[in-house]
């Protein structure tokens, strides 16, 4: 890349230089800073206001109505560094790295503190340090708080017995119910970003195909939680920036026959 | 492995200056530093260049905070230097989007390469040279 300016830019560049430099030195140290190697500070963040949760619905196919079952989240809270430790599944599509990752790892709670018990697909090029989380998640399970959801969708937390809102039992005897959400993996309103896309599913599901313009693109093993080794089955994949749609075939592990075919609109 | 209070008392100051660069206000810009630090020292020994990390959460974190607070760009309604063409053209460069201020600001005060600063903001580097020409068409207009 040539990083040269223009010739006519040259006069322009160095006045930016100088203005720069002359504003900069009028910050002067307040004193706050350790005089001695042997000192050791301990760096306390600035007070702020509680942590911000806005967690919209976006991108999501449901088959329960009202309840968070798949979401994109933009967090107020700092990133630090991404827990690839704990990701279940990843990969690399078109230079963009991504993860899926237990939300208990991320450390995303619902409003009483208590982790979403699902997953979350975190793209490397929308999450670096110091930037706020942006991620799409899913969970599995009825949503308890469409029991008591008004119609409006406004929803409630109890949270004098904080617990979490899923329960993933009550899906437990129907391998049809599922979630599925998708999330761009680049900047969210970059249309040449290809797409990162997650699925929760019933713990006899053991793999998926996802299918594009009526060609299967993509067989994936679903995975567990580690913790949960005979819990709720997810899976990562990516889809091409100018897919409209994708679906998806469950698989369950004895039958041979799909037990659903999901389609999606993502455009 | 360069122990974090060193670097602390090496470059809190240069780093203030560049938060004040990018927000206009030093406030704002001793808190991203502090911030900063304050994510940093826990994983300290995982970072392999200290310096360089606390400028990039310090450059994103700011633009972040622009977006959040919905406000108007930073614009000093005092002198800062007292020298006219510097403060006219320091409220020029306040008045760029964020995106467009990083780079000036990375560019043309951290001397970086735009494809060091494409890195840092996570942007095509040609994209970053688009914004650094849109920036430098809007500053010509003001100085001139």
């Amino acid at each position: 890349m040539n990083t040269t300016p223009a010739p006519d830019d040259t006069a322009l560049g160095e006045h930016l230089r100088r203005t720069l430099r002359t504003v900069a030195e009028t910050i002067t140290d307040n004193g706050q800073a350790p005089t001695s190697d042997t000192v050791v500070p301990f760096f306390e963040r600035p007070s702020r206001k509680p942590a911000r949760k806005n967690i919209a619905i976006a991108a999501a196919i449901a088959v329960t109505g009202l309840g968070l079952v798949a979401w994109n989240t933009f967090e107020d809270g700092e990133i630090e560094r991404i827990p690839t430790e704990a990701a279940l599944m990843q990969g690399s599509t078109e230079g963009f790295d991504w993860w899926l990752i237990p939300s208990a790892a991320i450390g995303h709670t619902n409003p009483c503190g208590v982790a979403f018990p699902g997953v979350e697909l975190v793209s490397s090029s929308t999450n670096k340090p110091g930037q706020e989380w942006n991620t799409g998640g899913v969970n599995y399970g009825l949503n308890l708080l469409d029991e008591q959801a008004p119609e409006d969708g406004t929803f409630t937390y109890d949270c004098s017995n904080p617990q979490s809102e899923f329960d993933e039992t009550a899906w437990s005897g129907d391998p049809t119910l599922m979630n599925v959400g998708f999330t761009r993996l680049g900047r969210n309103n970059d249309p040449d970003s290809p797409w990162g896309a997650f699925a929760a599913m019933h713990p006899t599901i053991e793999q998926i195909n996802v299918i594009v313009d009526g060609n299967t693109i993509d067989t994936i093993d679903t995975v567990t939680k580690t913790d949960e080794p005979s819990g709720v089955r997810y899976a990562g994949f990516t889809i091409p920036s100018d897919a409209c749609t994708f679906r998806l075939e469950y698989l369950a592990a004895d039958t041979e026959t799909p037990v659903l075919s999901k389609t999606s609109t993502i455009c | 492995m360069t122990r974090i209070e060193h670097v602390h008392r090496e470059n809190r100051l240069s780093l203030i200056r560049l938060g004040f660069l990018l927000t206009g206000s030093q406030h704002e810009a001793e808190d991203l530093v502090q911030t900063a630090f304050a994510g940093a020292q826990p994983r300290w020994s995982e970072i392999d260049q200290p310096v360089a990390y606390l400028r990039q959460v310090i450059v994103n974190r700011a633009k972040d905070a622009q977006r959040r607070a919905f406000r108007a760009p930073p614009s000093p309604t005092e002198a800062i230097t007292h020298i006219d063409e510097i403060d006219e053209t320091f409220a020029a460069i306040l008045e760029l989007s964020e995106m467009q201020r990083a780079v000036v600001v990375l560019h043309f005060y951290e001397d970086l390469s735009l494809v060091d600063i494409a890195t840092i903001l996570d942007r095509p580097a040609s994209t970053v040279r688009s914004d650094l020409n849109r920036a430098l068409t809007h500053l010509r207009k003001a100085v001139s």
